[in-house]
């Protein structure tokens, strides 16, 4: 049963991405995704502050968002991060990291 | 779950050094006046390397250093700026820094980081000054275009006309590929300048974000990349890939002037004398097919691993090898002469298999040698002595462990003949030589064995005052007489060292005899020769391998023991009248001009042997640690190679065995570490 | 809540386990352990090791240690025929796995056994094998001893013997 279905609001969460994601960082990145319930309905990755990041972070993305989209929530991203998608792009991986399966 | 980063950083340690040996060397061929795009590249693609290992592992300062010096190669890749004596100079600074930074960061130490922000500096401020058009640059080429697609002016009507090619590169990458340093999104975007490239990613082995390991990559990619560049610039773009994974390029759409070219070829045949037979033509029609696409000779690179992977294999062949043909000797019956004839044919082809795989891990010696020019230099300049230091052999190739372990002793040796050897040039000129002194390093192959000699046309080694200062040390008896040799060896007592003034250049304690113990520890040996007044020669010999060794079989009780042959010296019958005991039960006897003691094996191993009284056994006489001892046994068995398997893996360390090898018929002998043997000897004697 | 052996999702989980004797005692190891049990051939002796290591074997290549687990256990009378048999089994250690033989009179069987049956062994003291059993438990009236084989080969294989272990004969 989808949460929200039930008249209770969606239940919403921010992800706030670090200044550096990358792989030496990417254990902390990790258990913060893995916080994230699974009944979240949407799902907003805030990349305003993010800074550095690397295939490895992009990977991450890539499985939480396939993880959560899967079960039906909304993935959004904050903040207008050119070579994120510039990255994404390059990784084959934009189509996934913008929820679309 | 996450991976321990610092495992990888030997691994980023040996490539980031590999390429700034490669980096120096480039730089050496730069000519500032037409720099050869190929060099910058190379030196380009070295520091890019270094840049993303260091970021990778955090060592910030040199990525940041790193960063700059990209920049700047950027710069003279792309024609902004111009190789100029003050750039070259630069760069070759650059390479002494990072070689510190990575040295501190290597062994822990703190970088010392004025030299690097003043080199930094001035690396940023000729940026500068190209970018505020202080310094003229030469063309002023902004687009950023892959070289293929834009053939530099001047060159661009030697080249055929380029064709555009669609490529597909698969990449699988192993787990560990990012943790090694390699991030596939810096990879892509070079590709990307080459031409239009289309990425899928492969998500089919990636897990759910719980049950990943975030450091492992999981995914694979398929590219198709639409280039007019060669093979050679999209292969070199993962020239730095790590080992870790797998990588296939391909043509998609055979290039179509190659099938031009073969067509043309083919109403040309009249030029061939051989162009009657049908298949001499198709053939030469797809050889100039062939040579109409650029084909890279090709290398790549292979993780120590998987080589190591192969030597076990071959090893492994050996053993099987040797048990068959003892089986086949004992085979009779109409077959029999079949099966010899096919145990000889597999013989030869064993053996070349051997030595091709043991090829794969040989390295060239100048990857060694080629830092002593400049330590040479040095050290002369601080003695103020003249030295000229020759190198031959450089091309002979060692295994790669070797090559890593000789470096040290060799590095010592070299000073040694610098700093004591070559006199001064007042002391050369009085004694009637040159005033250059000169220091000649050699390499080569004799036999089963490389031998690296150390040569000097110095003052030798002073047998007088190596005696004296032997006796003073207690280490000779006051009344001792010593053969010149015997003089010689003394350099290898361990604190022992001749100089009265310690120099910082030779350094004190740490002498001769950890040089003599790690070349021991390859199972090699040195010698010296010396003539007083004309120079000193140390000769190094050194087993092509670790893996396999040249043994000489032993028999004492119902085992067998190996002794390498590199530590054999003779093997003889003793009588009773060439014994002497002497005190507690222990005997010695004369070999040559000395007296040895005999040990027992079967005593130290505690077996019961077949040969008790000396005359009913051998003793050989074996040599390691510069000391010399007969061991008594009951046969020599016979002469063999015999592959090195570790004790340590499932048991542990025993005395006076360094490792253990299978024989022909399955059973394992235990091959006998003779330095350690002569160890356990002496503390013997001692108690 | 229970102690971690008697909870039921734990238990959940039976383990296989070989059985062998040696002397009149019978003892378990688990299964996973186990790399093969094959017959006894020859081995290379090892200088100086301690009584019941009698030496090393190719096994696929590699060498391998055997200990005689009865002289472990403090048989006196033992020995080497063709119907002896070594367990070979592999624990892993910090250097990686390790293989080592095992001596032992017989094999006996695979037997299911459930956590919750093992019971803790009684204060064996030093006695033979006391110090490396894991425990005990009863299978059709027979009592088996679990044997901890990674503290048996922690105790029995040094990683490296000092050399102190020759003895100035």
């Amino acid at each position: 049963m989808r949460p929200g279905a039930d008249g209770t609001p969606p239940r919403s969460e921010v992800i706030e991405l670090p200044v550096d994601c990358t792989l030496r960082h990417i254990g902390a990145l990790k258990q913060q995704l893995c916080a994230v319930a699974d009944d979240v309905q949407n799902i907003t990755l805030d990349l305003r502050r993010l800074e550095r990041f690397d295939t490895a972070t992009l990977q991450l993305i890539a499985a939480f968002a396939r993880d959560h989209v899967a079960r039906g929530a909304n993935l959004l991203t904050c903040g207008n991060r050119p070579s994120w998608d510039e990255a994404a792009e390059l990784l084959g991986l934009s189509a996934t990291l913008a929820g679309r399966t | 779950m996450t991976i321990d980063l610092t495992q990888f950083h030997d691994a980023f340690f040996d490539e980031s050094f590999e390429a700034l040996d490669s980096m120096e060397a480039a730089l050496l061929q730069l000519d500032a006046g037409r720099p050869d795009p190929e060099l910058i590249n190379t030196i380009f693609r070295a520091a890019h390397s270094i840049k993303g290992g260091s970021s990778t592992f955090g060592f910030a300062e040199t990525a940041s250093f790193t960063h700059s010096l990209e920049t700047l190669l950027g710069e003279l890749r792309d024609r902004r700026l111009s190789v100029t004596h003050t750039i070259s100079d630069l760069l070759l600074r650059s390479v002494d820094v990072l070689r510190n930074m990575l040295g501190a960061a290597k062994a822990g130490r703190p970088i010392e980081m004025q030299s690097v922000a003043d080199l930094q500096f001035d690396i940023e401020l000729v940026i500068v000054q190209r970018d505020t058009g202080v310094a003229a640059s030469p063309s002023p080429v902004t687009t950023r275009t892959a070289p293929g697609a834009a053939p530099m002016a001047g060159t661009a009507a030697m080249l055929p006309a380029p064709r555009t090619v669609e490529w597909h590169i698969e990449l699988r990458p192993g787990p560990e590929f990012f943790a090694r340093g390699t991030d596939p999104v810096r990879i892509f975007r070079e590709l990307a300048v080459l031409g239009t490239l289309q990425v899928t990613a492969d998500l089919a082995t990636l897990p759910g974000c719980r049950d990943m390991a975030p450091e492992w990559c999981y995914l694979n990619w398929s590219l198709r990349l639409l280039t007019d560049a060669p093979e050679t610039a999209i292969r070199e773009v993962f020239e730095w890939v790590n080992a870790d994974c797998s990588l296939t390029v391909s043509a998609v759409s055979s290039p179509p002037a190659a099938g031009e070219c073969a067509a043309a070829a083919t109403p040309a045949p009249a030029a061939a004398p051989w162009s009657s037979h049908g298949a001499a033509v198709a053939h030469s029609a797809t050889a100039s097919a062939a040579a109409a696409t650029p084909q890279e000779p090709g290398s790549i690179r292979v993780g120590v691993e998987k080589i190591d992977e192969l030597i076990n294999i071959v090893g492994e062949l050996v053993i099987t090898h040797a048990m068959l043909s003892q089986i086949s000797r004992g085979v009779s019956g109409p077959a029999a002469d079949g099966l010899r004839s096919g145990m000889q044919q597999l013989d030869r082809n064993m053996r070349q298999l051997q030595e091709s795989v043991m090829r794969v891990r040989m390295l060239p010696i100048s990857v060694v040698f080629s830092r002593f020019p400049r330590m040479v230099r040095d050290l002369a300049q601080r003695l103020e002595k003249q030295v000229e230091l020759k190198i031959s052999g450089e091309t002979t190739e060692l295994d790669k462990t070797v090559l890593e372990k000789i470096g040290d002793p060799l590095v010592h040796l070299v000073r040694n003949c610098v700093d004591h050897g070559i006199e001064k040039p007042q002391a050369r000129t009085a004694a009637g030589k040159k005033a250059v002194g000169t220091v000649h390093l050699n390499a080569s192959h004799r036999g089963g064995s490389i031998v690296i000699e150390i040569r000097d046309d110095g003052r030798g080694l002073d047998h007088e005052r190596i005696v004296a200062k032997a006796r003073s040390l207690g280490l000779v008896g006051a009344n001792e007489i010593l053969s010149a040799e015997q003089a010689q060896e003394l350099i290898f007592v361990p604190g022992f060292s001749t100089t009265e003034v310690t120099t910082d250049v030779s350094g004190r304690g740490v002498g001769m005899d950890v040089v003599r113990n790690n070349i021991a520890d390859l199972n090699g040996k040195i010698e010296v020769h010396s003539e007083p007044g004309r120079g000193a020669r140390f000769v190094i010999t050194l087993p092509l391998t670790l893996a396999i060794v040249d043994g000489l079989s032993l028999a004492v009780g119902d085992q067998t023991y190996i002794v390498p042959m590199t530590s054999t010296i003779e093997s003889l019958r003793l009588t009773p009248n060439q014994v002497t005991s002497i005190a507690d039960g222990r005997e010695v006897f004369g070999f040559r001009d000395e007296y040895l003691p005999i040990v027992r094996l079967y005593k130290t191993f505690g077996l019961q042997p077949r040969a008790r009284a000396l005359h009913d056994g051998l003793v050989v006489v074996v040599e390691g640690a510069g000391r010399r001892i007969g061991l008594f046994v009951d046969d020599l068995l016979s002469q063999q190679q015999v592959v090195i398997k570790s004790l340590e893996t499932n048991y542990g360390r025993v005395p006076g065995i360094s490792a253990a090898t299978i024989l022909g018929d399955g059973s394992v002998a235990l091959i006998l570490d003779v330095a350690d043997l002569i160890r356990i000897a002496s503390r013997r004697e001692a108690a | 809540m229970t102690t971690p052996t008697t909870d039921p999702t734990l238990a959940a989980a039976p383990s296989q386990v070989l059985t062998f004797v040696i002397g009149d005692a019978t003892y378990g190891v688990d299964i996973p352990c186990v790399q093969e049990i094959r017959g006894w051939s020859a081995v290379t002796r090892l200088p100086q090791a301690s009584a019941d290591v009698l030496g090393v074997l190719n096994l696929r290549g590699t060498i391998v240690p055997i200990l005689d687990l009865r002289l472990r256990f403090g048989s006196t009378n033992v020995q080497y025929t063709p119907v002896t048999v070594i367990v070979v089994v592999s624990v892993m250690s910090a250097k990686g796995p390790r293989e080592f033989g095992m001596v032992v009179d017989g094999v006996s069987d695979v037997i299911d056994i459930s956590p919750q049956d093992v019971k803790p062994a009684p204060e064996l003291g030093t006695g033979p094998g006391g110090s490396c059993v894991r425990g005990l438990v009863a299978v059709a009236g027979r009592m088996v001893v679990l044997l901890d084989i990674n503290l048996l080969i922690g105790r029995e294989l040094p990683a490296a013997a000092t050399d102190d272990s020759i003895q100035a004969a």
